[in-house]
């Protein structure tokens, strides 16, 4: 083998080895391409998942505060109840002197 | 001209074939880098909005359930309210009721010579249970405690019954009967 054929070899190993990044390249980038929407719909999903598990959570502690506010109205019924039955025969007295017709 | 051996001319080729296949590699790396960029950039947009409905959503949802406790609250307060003060007329007009027959024909009188204010020479009735109580009232089966002032003709008509002057008197007396049950400063009960 002379001087240049053993040059020519080299050239040769050598464009096939970039050829072979190039291809190599390409197809991580056409891969990642590809991959587009499928990473953005995992995404998606991730901070769908956060915002229901934020809602259920939300709920939960609504309710449990709408709770309070009602057994908080019942103890205040009560009171109405107390109140009321302190000042009943005024009220009552007030209706029958109109009812009199005095 | 350089003269360069065969073997460094080797070496130098497969240098610049490394170099260049570094060159693809980093090009493509960065290429890959902008793609991976662009994809987060658009999710993004769209996990920013989905955060923002989200927060939305969860405001809402806080709001209404809370909001429907308190409706709730003041519903069961007003129909407690209601029924303590429907109670109240009742008691009065179980209370009327239970009087001695002596009130019970003052009473009469009054609601009569009230209607006869209104009404000429009226005739004035009474359910049968009370006739005796109240002197020139025509029986009648009203059914209730109380009197009817009518005219002559039949044209005018005054009900004061029992039932009838209750059903009035809770829309009139309804704000000072709840005053008197409900107000939170007892300095806002009228002093009876």
């Amino acid at each position: 083998m002379n001087d240049l054929e053993r040059i020519k070899g080299v050239e040769k190993e050598v464009a096939e080895k970039i050829e072979r990044a190039k291809r190599d390249a390409d197809a991580s980038i056409i891969e990642m391409k590809t991959k587009e929407k499928q990473m953005i719909q995992k995404q998606v999903d991730k901070a769908k998942a956060e915002i229901e598990k934020k809602i259920k959570e939300t709920e939960i502690k609504a309710k449990r505060d709408a709770q309070k506010i009602i057994t908080d109205g019942k103890k205040q019924i009560v009171k109405i109840r107390d109140l009321a039955s302190k000042r009943w025969d005024n009220a009552v007295e007030l209706i029958m002197e109109e009812l009199r017709g005095d | 001209m350089i003269e360069i051996g065969l073997e460094e001319l080797q070496t130098k080729i497969r240098r610049d074939g490394e170099n260049e296949i570094k060159r693809i590699h980093e090009e493509a790396r960065r290429e890959i880098d902008k793609i991976k960029e662009d994809i987060q950039k658009k999710a993004n947009i769209h996990i920013d909005e989905i955060r923002k409905d989200g927060k939305r959503e969860i405001e809402l949802i806080r709001r209404r359930i809370i909001s429907e406790a308190n409706t709730k609250v003041k519903e069961l307060m007003e129909l407690e309210r209601n029924k303590l003060i429907d109670k109240a007329f009742e008691d009065a007009g179980n209370r009327i009721l239970e009087l001695n027959d002596d009130q019970k024909r003052e009473i009469l009188e009054n609601l009569a010579n009230e209607g006869k204010k209104d009404i000429i020479d009226p005739i004035i009735l009474v359910d049968e249970k009370y006739k005796g109580l109240l002197n020139g009232a025509e029986s009648s089966n009203l059914d209730d405690f109380g009197v009817i002032v009518m005219s002559k003709d039949k044209k005018l008509r005054i009900d004061n019954t029992l039932r009838n002057r209750l059903q009035r008197l809770k829309i009139t007396l309804k704000p000072r009967v709840a005053s008197i049950l409900f107000a939170e400063n007892d300095s806002t009960v009228p002093n009876r």
